[in-house]
């Protein structure tokens, strides 16, 4: 019945789900201080881990023959992140009843998130219909964020959150699907058209014509999103862009072109938002105001510090003094606790991750499912650069979370429908 | 040629981050910044994907992509490396004070420290020296003897950490550390909260005030320590603060915090630094106290015995600089034996053994008795030195000279020079010098038992007796022969070392008693007492007088 045991998956799967299952149990047995423990203590881990074992069952079932690594790296990256969130929930919970059962509720949006995979996996067969509606995702996608600009929840004078009966949705994290989506279709009809130059009298010109459906489309997402104060989702738009012109062109000029422009963008946003000028302040000197605009960047720097090479040991730490250690600085927490040898894993995780989304792109047979392929990864990739780099003060903080690892239901269910469709694009039998 | 260019690159990558890594502090964030940045170009340069011609557009253009996305990950590894690993000692210990006054420094250590639950520190004899007062958030420590401020030091965790004893055995005294390592890591593990330990001092609080005593108004030092064991009876240091004033915890009101923090800004702008722990910190030039090391140095090496004679006509020229000679008894005489020399101190002498034993010589004996090193004593020590760091004794023959009669660029503290005259005393080997002698924890129970043993061995037997011989004659027929005490035998010598700039000299005295049972050693300082014989010798006396009284 079982036509290919997925058994490269299921043995990559064993190491995250030992690791979190008795990660769990250092946490508990530290933080009570006596080793009797319960099944009970360590559920959430359990839980998780027995719907992963679950779906790597049901990808052999249904003779998925698509990619057996990135899953893996998903549930390790997932599962660490699911352990951190539990070690921090005692400081968490003191903070007041928005982050009551955070580990409870992480759980069941990794649960979706995981359904969300699995049914992309095993029930769409087909992505064509994607590429024939391109036009729709790029106007619903601009439509969700003026949506949200205008009924949107402020959360942190950022108005990000549209709230639609019990759930809060952070819309940006759909639109960059949407909008990968939209880019991936447009530029697998126009592949031709975008590499070759356009003849202006005695001129050779980028195909602007061509050109201009992304242009327009990026301009307007970017300004939706500098409206409303979410730099690091503009820069992961960006980038992606960026990203997947020069893949499709081939022209290291269009790149020169873009930062050029960013540049300039950066230069009068720089001179004209004092938001802006605080977080260049801060990148480059967050002690000039260590107890305001610096607080969370000093405290970070001290958690990383005190982690040195081996971490203090899982709920030995005190990452909890990092404002929102949960959503942006959950990487400080690893460092502190797991040491450099703990970031190191992750940031290894995270380029295997890259590594092989670009490899499913390469390996893709239609152009469509080329581009999906690579934009998709280009939003993990450059998602995670964005957030490590802040960090870890190699650039500006701009608040953004952490795939899979970042507390969070949109992030998590926006990603995992990416790891979905990249498993998809990989199976070689059944792309459209 | 492409090949030699990424090699090229790869080493301008790696030596920019390389130098960054190693600056430390000294490259501002922002210059790092700027080299990682460079590195990061020369590395994309480095590992641009080659042989790609015949790829597809696609395939080409995603190879390079990845490559770039590479290069920033290898730069977020390195900045991690650095953050966590190269300044994170910096960053730990970072603090300012913020614009309200507030002190912004690492939560973490103030997380850490339960101070009600901290140990005491005991005399030997039991007397307490340091002891938390009072249970939960209402509690502070109390110093109560004043002649152990400087030893004990302050504790502070609030504001200034900690420094002396409080410092040196903060996780014992704090219960954040067992000796047994198993012990310590369950603890670890399970998280326990510890009662801190109780640390039973080698020091007797008796000898302590009367070192204290003695020195009185005076700037200055006193050691007194068991040459056969290696136990310091006294460590006293003057001037000396007051560490009740500067406790802070975690509950201290504003109003405490800006009295510790007013009372701090005093003590550090004084110009006589009290905070300095003059016996194990203060570094001072030894003057004719070094004659001893020197001696020891030709004795051993066989160059000379106690009787081997030397010149002495007043004056003598090392290459162009001309030493004079003021302490001979009879100046009509110019032939000395190294006994006779050592007892009157004589300087042109030991500039002539300095010459002949050679820089190489006179720095392998120093680093013997444990110049350049920090010795282990229980507090924070410094190393002497002999000379500045700048020069080397081999630059210069007039360095060599000064150096070996106690002046030139030498810098030592007095329980260095303790230690010289234990390796004497105490036929050549020096035991590891300590301060605490067993550590209880709550229960009352020993959990660690100090056990004397050897640090160095710098001289061998023969060459201890002969310097013994040398301190007797110097103490009964030179210029230390004020030490004498009745039913002892007294090896000393005296030192008066020229500090320049019109101030008057060091008063030095270096000696040891002896009952047949135990050897005492002791070495005292008197910033700018006068002579080795005024100042410092009574004190040096009185301490071994007292110690060794029934």
């Amino acid at each position: 019945m079982i036509g290919r045991f997925r058994f490269t998956e299921f043995q990559l799967l064993l190491v995250p789900g030992i690791a979190t299952i008795v990660g769990l149990l250092t946490i508990y047995v530290a933080s009570t201080g006596n080793l009797n423990w319960d099944w009970q203590d360590i559920w959430i881990s359990i839980a998780f881990m027995g719907a992963v074992v679950a779906i790597s069952f049901l990808f052999s079932l249904t003779k998925f023959g698509g990619d057996q690594i990135i899953f893996p790296i998903t549930v390790a990256l997932s599962a660490l992140g699911l352990l951190i969130i539990q070690r921090l929930e005692p400081s968490l919970a003191a903070l007041g009843p928005g982050y009551a059962q955070l580990p409870e509720r992480q759980l069941l949006y990794l649960w979706v998130g995981l359904g969300l995979l699995a049914f992309v996996v095993i029930f769409i067969r087909r992505l064509s219909w994607l590429r024939r509606y391109k036009y729709t995702w790029a106007v619903g996608a601009i439509f969700l964020m003026v949506v949200t600009m205008v009924f949107g929840t402020e959360v942190k004078g950022a108005r990000l959150w549209l709230s639609v009966g019990p759930f809060t949705i952070q819309t940006s994290e759909i639109t960059k699907i949407a909008l990968v989506v939209f880019l991936a279709a447009y530029l697998a009809e126009n592949e031709d058209l975008i590499s070759s130059t356009y003849r202006l009298g005695p001129f050779n010109l980028p195909p602007i014509p061509y050109l201009m459906p992304i242009v327009i489309m990026w301009a307007f997402s970017l300004l939706v999103v500098v409206a409303q104060n979410d730099l690091g989702t503009a820069l992961l738009f960006f980038g992606v862009l960026l990203s997947m012109i020069y893949q499709a062109s081939g022209k290291l000029s269009y790149v020169a072109v873009g930062l050029f422009s960013f540049a300039i963008g950066v230069v009068i946003a720089y001179e004209r938002f004092s938001r802006v000028q605080l977080r260049i302040q801060n990148w480059l000197d967050p002690w000039r105001d260590p107890l305001d605009a610096g607080f969370q960047q000093v405290q970070s720097e001290y958690a990383m510090a005190s982690g040195g090479l081996f971490g203090r040991g899982l709920a030995f730490g005190s990452p909890g003094f990092i404002p929102e250690v949960h959503s942006d600085y959950v990487f400080a927490a690893i460092g502190e606790e797991l040491g450099l040898l703990g970031t190191f894993a992750v940031l290894m995780l995270f380029l295997l991750l890259v590594f092989r989304g670009y490899l499913i792109a390469m390996r893709a047979k239609d152009p469509f499912g080329r581009y999906l392929a690579a934009g998709l990864t280009s939003i993990l990739a450059i998602q995670t650069l964005i957030i490590l780099g802040g960090t870890v003060r190699l650039i500006p903080l701009t608040g953004i979370t952490l795939p899979f690892v970042s507390a969070g239901g949109s992030s998590l269910l926006s990603n995992f429908l990416i790891i979905g469709l990249l498993m998809r694009i990989s199976d070689p039998d059944r792309v459209s | 040629m492409r090949r030699l260019l990424r090699v090229l690159c790869m080493i301008g990558a790696l030596s920019a981050i390389g130098y960054g890594l190693s600056a430390g502090s000294e490259w501002s964030d922002r210059r790092w910044l700027q080299a990682l940045a460079v590195a990061g170009l020369l590395l994309i340069i480095a590992w641009w994907p080659a042989g790609t011609r015949y790829f597809s557009t696609f395939n080409r253009s995603t190879m390079r992509l990845a490559t770039i996305l590479l290069v920033v990950f290898a730069l977020i590894s390195v900045q991690l490396v650095r953050v966590q690993i190269v300044q994170s000692s910096r960053t730990l210990d970072r603090q300012q004070i913020g614009p309200g006054g507030q002190v912004v420094q690492n939560p973490r250590n103030r997380l850490e420290e339960h101070p009600e639950l901290r140990g005491s520190i005991l005399d030997r004899n039991g007397v307490v020296l340091a002891e938390q007062i009072g249970d939960g958030e209402d509690t502070y420590r109390s110093y109560p003897q004043p002649a152990v401020y400087g030893l004990t030091g302050y504790y502070s965790p609030a504001l200034y950490g900690a420094s002396g004893l409080e410092a040196s055995y903060d996780a014992e005294l704090a219960g954040r550390k067992d000796p047994n390592p198993v012990v310590d890591w369950l603890d670890d593990v399970l998280n326990r909260d510890r009662s801190g330990y109780d640390l039973n001092l080698t020091v007797d609080l008796e000898l302590q005030q009367l070192a204290d005593d003695l020195l009185g108004d005076q700037d200055g030092a006193v050691v007194l320590m068991d040459a056969g064991t290696g136990a310091s009876l006294s460590l006293a240091s003057s001037p000396g603060y007051d560490p009740n004033r500067l406790y802070t915890d975690n509950e201290s009101t504003e109003e405490q915090l800006a009295e510790a923090g007013a009372y701090w800004r005093e003590i550090i702008a004084r110009d006589d630094a009290p905070l300095v722990f003059r016996p194990a910190e203060g570094l001072y030039v030894p003057g004719s106290t070094f004659k001893m090391l020197t001696a020891s140095a030709v004795l051993n090496s066989g160059m000379s015995t106690t009787e081997t004679m030397y010149r002495d006509e007043g004056a003598l020229e090392v290459d162009g600089r001309v030493i004079i000679e003021l302490n001979r008894p009879d100046e009509s005489r110019v032939d000395w034996t190294l006994e006779e020399s050592f007892a009157y101190s004589l300087n042109v002498v030991f500039a002539r053994i300095g010459l002949e034993l050679g820089a190489e010589l006179l720095q392998e004996y120093a680093d013997r008795f444990g110049f350049g090193e920090a010795p282990p004593a229980g507090v924070i020590t410094v190393p002497s030195r002999l000379t500045s760091g700048e020069t080397e004794l081999s630059d210069s023959r007039t360095l060599v000279a000064d150096t070996a009669f106690g002046q030139g660029e030498l810098l030592v503290t007095p329980l260095q020079m303790a230690l010289l005259g234990a390796a004497i005393a105490n036929d050549g080997e020096i035991m590891e010098p300590y301060l605490v002698d067993s550590m209880v924890d709550a229960d009352g129970e020993v959990v660690e038992q100090a056990s004397p043993s050897v640090w160095k061995k710098p001289i061998n037997e023969q060459t201890a007796e002969a310097m013994q011989e040398l301190m007797l004659a110097s103490a009964t027929y030179g210029y230390a022969s004020g030490a004498q005490i009745e039913g002892l035998t007294v090896g000393g010598k005296t030192g008066t070392a020229e500090v320049g700039g019109g101030a008057a000299p060091h008063s030095w005295f270096v000696g040891y008693g002896s009952d047949g049972e135990r050897t005492l050693v002791t070495a005292v300082i008197v910033e700018n007492g006068g002579p080795g014989s005024v100042a410092a010798l009574p004190i040096g006396r009185e301490m071994l007088a007292a110690a060794f009284a029934p």
